[in-house]
């Protein structure tokens, strides 16, 4: 492990806040290109149709209206390309939720666009629908979805299965046995920035997408697909993104796709930039999911056996969703040793919106079952929630579910200790008793969760797990360093810049970090699974290494000893110059091979793992059922911590958006058709919902072979943070619920019950 | 049709139909795409711009209503290089992740900060909760604020220094 | 194509909202939503912002005159308000959000029709009358005779409000308010229960109790508050009257809550509002 000196894990402010401040920072809407059509998109009002005709002819004739593309407009091959190439990028034929893509109109403003898609006529025969996953499942249900790419038969696009030990000698070794059906909702994204992308027609042929997303390699290989060009000739950079979450990990090929084939058929630039409304209605969310879970323990509390089903709502396409469920499979069993597992786990085709990645990515699915789980068995057994999962959760040396043995930065139980000494669990937990005696309208709750993270794409995506980055001295002694992975918003462009500084010894004033463009650095994977810092900064230490050398050899050769190295840098990097000595070097990082076997589901599943422990207080009213949270405490283990300011946004954001997916985030839907309306309708939390006194800690068990030991963070906070509220409002009720959102009606709803 | 207002202390004059939003003239015709569009129907306020002081969604004003008025937007802020003492907070005190929802939190803590220098919690709760933010969890923002008046404080007692040695 | 008319008089005004598919627009708050949602396609929208009939906070004794098109946040600061009609504070302040007081009006709030209406809870409470002018000439129309349904209003073609009058009223009500919702701010109500309470040893001088989001409109429980009307508030009065509040709303399942948590909530509330008066 690399030597950690002052910068590593020092609240360094992020250089990008000052153009953001100012208003300064152009998002993917700020963008303009002369020439350049605007992009509206015919949408299916349909669940399940025949497309039988597209008349475009009026359309045309609408003023400022230049082209109506359809599939046949396409010029490669006619999917938005992700990972089983099932959905079209343009209909064909057939449309499978409401929202699908049929046609897109280009033209001078987006105003008319948008107007003239009243006017495309397109001639649908309804089909019969299927929108839920139990429906889905029965046999002589019509198969809705595209039958290549239902793997597990039927509608089940894939089915997996997890087998440790035997559950049978597991329950069999059991003192009380608890079983639970959980079931979530909808979440969605709600990144501030809606989708966008433009399309700029280029050089030779080519084609240059800007948007806003994750993975601009993923955006690459959907638009060379759609175009038909060679990977070389689509070149895409990413602007600044205004959120993403998950939600702007596949969408946005999707949305370049779009813009793209504008910009080829009208041979100009086109923005294709999601309203509001078009976004929640048509854009990836969490799964939906129904999770069985049965969990047998032994009179001490140790867990002996569980044997869970899950089923999560794929919607009309696969996108991501075969990922999702390999992660909700292995990460079901949570932090905790259990020596007999059974886990059965499928994604189910539905003729709604195709779900796809959001924070935590098929995990908080399983979370709120294995949390709720876990305080039944204490309460049945008498213990104290916080010491049940004291004697269950994994420590050095122990066996995961999928039988992975890990023996370094396990921090779980650390991250355990410090969240209640934070919380002050035992003091609190009796106030909180005292509190309900005095309180007649209203009850307070405490509720505590433990997570388990792989961090990065782990056994299902292994050769996606690797990265790449450029550094270049340039002649003054400034560098320019690139790498493949993104900011969008969660700081790493900071952590960058403080790891390359660090690793070649200069103020980080002197480092720069480049747009992200495809073109500068090679496929580095995603900017998903909270690797994208840690993977670009191994890649970047590997770089600065190479340079480093470099440099030690040039000052030698004009005489500068290595000690002043740093303080004569400006002269080094010009006798790099004169003497001609290519001031460039490539970093690459990747992972260590992973060994996991898909038909038991065993092996070495992630690299590596993040933990947390997140304890919640909150309040609930017994007449209306509203619930809101009043105390916060959170401890991480993600390893060292590269910037503690940014890793404490991280996690207080996180905080806020599980507490919103557990209490009031939702979309009901009905009939293939969300009822939902923009942000008027979808109620994420407010400055007056969140814990603003919430307590934030880092217990950093180090990841060996991580930069300076650091691991990931993104995602953890806000797996940990919706069953910690879940569990508090279970607490102060009385009542355990069976699913999320836990919104006034059915807070009510569990008062009622026991009452 | 053509509407006259100012915007950041210069004359403005937009032309378009009685539909355009005062969002759509400040980003589309004047250029000043510092004010961002999030829902388009109120909700979020990263589009809040002052008119005439005070805090508004520019994307439920029609630029019609603006004639004659002041608008001041995020643009506005800034001392040339120097950030205005909010702005330099926001930074300084990690309010700011993906920066989608910046420039409208700086502008509602412009108003709150003009008519309540020392706000208390509850009176920076009421001026920020028409402003959402996905990233943050607000607590940075909400020190960010209180950062921010503390440094607005220190700078009108210096000014008053100056000014008090200039008359003595 | 849409029309924008600034009117200066009310006599503009007049004229220009006789004419076909024109709109008055006030904040534009909710309008502007539904424009461009497409729910409603105005031909012109009429902007009253500079008819000073409209506008301001006017005294009389105990009595406000508050102009349809002044700003809530206006109504919010006004000592005048604040003394006369402190619940209407209260209503407004929890009301949107800064951005939405800045803009919207009393009279856009209640023109809507919303059965969510914030505003008509305080004013149904206060006994408020609205001016109305426009239409065959100028009448009063008491807030409780406004709302016809949902959207739906009492106001003719080329009719609109002039301003909203609040009686004097008593100085010593034990006010109440409580908007369910899903989040703490910018929510709009899945039910909402206001109530004024006159109380002397114990025993309920005059109460009275508004609902929002639970009929079709926003309205007052009148068996309950006459059931009240000089009773004692001991426990059994208190429940019948929470029984007699849960009975006379008509709410509906929507996508937020179903009929029988607004019921249910409705006698709640009300049994926690009087359960507070009688122990003040």
């Amino acid at each position: 492990m690399e030597k950690r000196t002052t910068l590593i894990g020092a609240s360094v402010p992020r250089p990008d806040a000052v153009d953001k401040v100012r208003g300064e920072a152009r998002y993917v809407d700020d963008l303009a290109f002369p020439g350049m059509l605007h992009v509206a998109v015919v949408r299916s009002p349909h669940p399940h149709a025949k497309v039988l005709s597209i008349d475009a002819s009026k359309a045309l004739g609408e003023p400022d209206v230049v082209c109506v593309v359809t599939h046949r407009d396409v010029p490669g091959a006619n999917v938005v390309h992700v990972i089983y190439d099932d959905q079209p990028a343009l209909a064909d034929g057939v449309v499978r939720y409401i929202g699908e893509p049929v046609a897109l109109v280009g033209a001078v403003s987006r105003r008319a666009a948008r107007k003239a898609t009243l006017e495309v006529r397109v001639e649908y025969e309804a089909l019969p629908a299927v929108t839920d996953t139990r429906r889905a499942l029965e046999s002589g249900a019509p198969v809705i979805c595209v039958p290549a790419a239902a793997e597990g038969g039927g509608n089940v696009f894939n089915r997996m299965v997890l087998v440790k030990g035997d559950v049978d000698t597991g329950f069999g070794q059991a003192d009380v046995v608890v079983e639970g059906e959980y079931e979530t909702g909808y979440q969605e994204h709600a990144y501030l920035e809606p989708q966008g992308a433009i399309a700029v027609p280029d050089e030779a042929g080519s084609m240059a997408v800007y948007a806003s997303m994750q993975c601009p390699f993923y955006v690459q290989g959907a638009v060379a697909k759609a175009l038909g060009l060679p990977l070389a000739k689509v070149r895409v950079v990413q602007t600044t993104t205004g959120g993403a979450f998950g939600g702007k990990e596949d969408v946005p090929s999707q949305i370049a796709t779009l813009a793209a084939l504008v910009a080829w058929t009208a041979r100009r630039p086109a923005k294709l930039v999601l309203d509001r409304g078009e976004d929640v209605l048509t854009t990836s969310k969490r799964h939906p999911s129904r999770v069985h879970y049965r969990t047998g323990a032994k009179a001490d509390g140790t867990i002996t056996a569980i044997d869970v089903d899950v089923v999560l709502d794929a919607g009309a396409y696969q996108t991501l969703s075969s990922a999702v469920l390999w992660r909700s499979l292995v990460t079901a069993a949570g932090p905790y040793r259990v020596p007999n597992v059974h886990v059965v786990a499928r994604s189910v085709a539905t003729n709604t919106v195709p779900n796809g990645a959001f924070r935590g990515f098929g995990s908080p699915q399983v979370i709120f079952p294995h949390e709720s789980q876990m305080d039944r068995i204490a309460e049945r057994l008498g213990l104290d929630r916080a010491e049940v999962r004291r004697r269950n959760v994994l420590r050095p040396g122990d066996r995961t579910s999928t039988d992975h043995r890990i023996e370094e930065s396990v921090g779980i139980a650390e991250t355990l200790d410090r969240a209640v000494v934070l919380a002050d669990w035992a003091e609190r937990l009796s106030r909180v008793e005292a509190f309900n005696k005095t309180h007649a309208d209203r009850h307070r709750g405490l509720g505590i969760s433990c997570v388990l993270y792989g961090v990065g794409l782990g056994g299902k995506a292994p050769s996606l797990d690797k990265a790449g980055a450029t550094m270049k001295l340039e002649a003054d002694g400034s560098v320019t360093v690139a790498v493949g992975t993104v900011e969008m918003g969660q700081g790493l462009s900071t952590a960058i810049l403080q790891v390359a500084s660090e690793a070649l010894g200069i103020p980080m004033e002197r480092v720069h970090l480049a747009p992200m463009d495809t073109s500068r650095v090679p496929d580095g994977g995603p900017t998903v699974a909270s690797r994208g810092t840690m993977m670009a900064a191994l890649a970047v230490l590997d770089a600065a290494r190479k340079l480093r050398e470099r440099v030690v050899a040039v000052a030698r050769e004009v005489g500068i000893p290595d000690a002043a190295a740093a303080e004569r840098w400006s002269e080094i990097a010009r006798a790099f110059w004169t003497r001609n000595v290519d001031p460039a070097v490539e970093g690459w990082a990747k992972t260590e091979p992973v060994s996991w076997d898909p038909t038991t589901g065993l092996g070495d599943a992630y690299p590596v793992y993040a933990f947390a422990t997140h304890v919640a207080e909150v309040e609930v009213d017994l007449a209306t059922g509203e619930a809101h949270v009043v105390d916060f405490a959170a401890a991480h283990d993600s390893g060292t911590i590269l910037n503690r300011a940014l890793a404490a946004g991280q996690v207080e954001g996180g905080i806020a958006q599980g507490l919103g997916f557990a209490l009031s985030e939702s979309i009901p839907q009905k009939e293939g058709r969300l009822v939902v309306n923009g942000l008027t309708t979808y109620r994420l939390p407010t400055i007056r919902d969140v814990p603003l006194n919430a307590r934030v800690d880092f217990v950093e068990a180090a990841f060996p072979a991580g930069p300076f030991g650091m691991k990931g963070i993104g995602e953890v906070p806000l797996m940990a943070a919706h069953a910690a509220v879940a569990r508090a409002v279970a607490h102060a009720m009385g009542r355990d619920p069976a699913r999320y959102p836990l919104d006034p009606p059915y807070v009510r709803e569990l008062l009622s019950a026991s009452a | 049709m053509k509407v006259r207002f100012t915007v950041n202390g210069h004359a403005a004059t937009v032309e378009g139909d009685a539909e355009m939003r005062l969002l759509d003239a400040l980003r589309d015709v004047l250029h000043l795409t510092g004010t961002k569009e999030g829902c388009g129907e109120g909700e979020c306020g990263a589009c809040t711009v002052l008119l005439d002081g005070l805090p508004v969604n520019s994307c439920l004003v029609l630029a019609a209503q603006a004639e004659g008025r002041e608008v001041l937007t995020i643009e506005g802020l800034a001392d040339g290089p120097r950030l205005h003492p909010i702005q330099q907070a926001f930074v300084d005190a990690g309010a700011v992740q993906c920066g989608f929802c910046t420039p409208g939190f700086v502008m509602s803590t412009y108003a709150l900060l003009r008519d309540h220098p020392a706000p208390s919690e509850e009176e920076i709760l009421t001026a920020l909760e028409g402003n959402l933010c996905r990233c943050t969890g607000y607590v940075r923002i909400v020190d960010a604020v209180k950062r921010a008046a503390v440094q607005l404080a220190e700078t009108r007692l210096g000014e008053a220094r100056a000014r008090a040695r200039e008359t003595a | 194509m849409l029309r924008y008319v600034r009117v200066d008089t009310e006599a503009e005004l007049l004229d220009a909202l006789r004419k076909d598919g024109a709109q008055l627009l006030s904040g534009g708050t909710d309008l502007l939503v539904k424009m461009r949602s497409g729910l409603v396609r105005p031909k012109s929208l009429v902007d009253p912002a500079a008819v000073a009939e409209l506008r301001g906070i006017e005294t009389a004794g105990g009595a406000l005159r508050i102009g349809t098109a002044t700003p809530l946040s206006e109504i919010l600061a006004s000592k005048e308000v604040r003394e006369r009609a402190p619940l209407l504070v209260d209503v407004l302040r929890v009301l949107g959000c800064v951005q939405i007081r800045n803009r919207g009006t009393l009279g856009g709030n209640l023109a809507n029709a919303s059965p969510a209406a914030d505003s008509a809870i305080p004013l149904l409470l206060y006994e408020a009358n609205l001016e109305l002018a426009g239409g065959d000439g100028a009448r009063n129309v008491p807030v409780g005779g406004f709302f016809l349904g949902p959207g739906r209003t009492v106001l003719q073609h080329g009719e609109y409000i002039r301003a909203v009058r609040i009686p004097a009223s008593r100085q010593n009500w034990i006010p109440f308010f409580h908007k369910v919702g899903r989040r703490r701010a910018l929510t709009i109500a899945i039910a909402s229960i206001g109530g004024l309470a006159a109380v002397s040893q114990g025993r309920a001088t005059e109460v009275r109790l508004a609902a929002g989001s639970v009929a079709p409109i926003p309205l007052r429980l009148k068996s309950a508050e006459e059931w009240l009307a000089g009773r004692a508030l001991d426990r059994e009065t208190i429940q019948h009257a929470g029984a007699l509040a849960a009975g006379e709303v008509s709410p509906i399942d929507d996508v937020r809550a179903t009929a029988a948590y607004r019921r249910a909530v409705t006698g709640d509330l009300v049994v926690r509002f009087l359960e507070g008066a009688a122990a003040a």
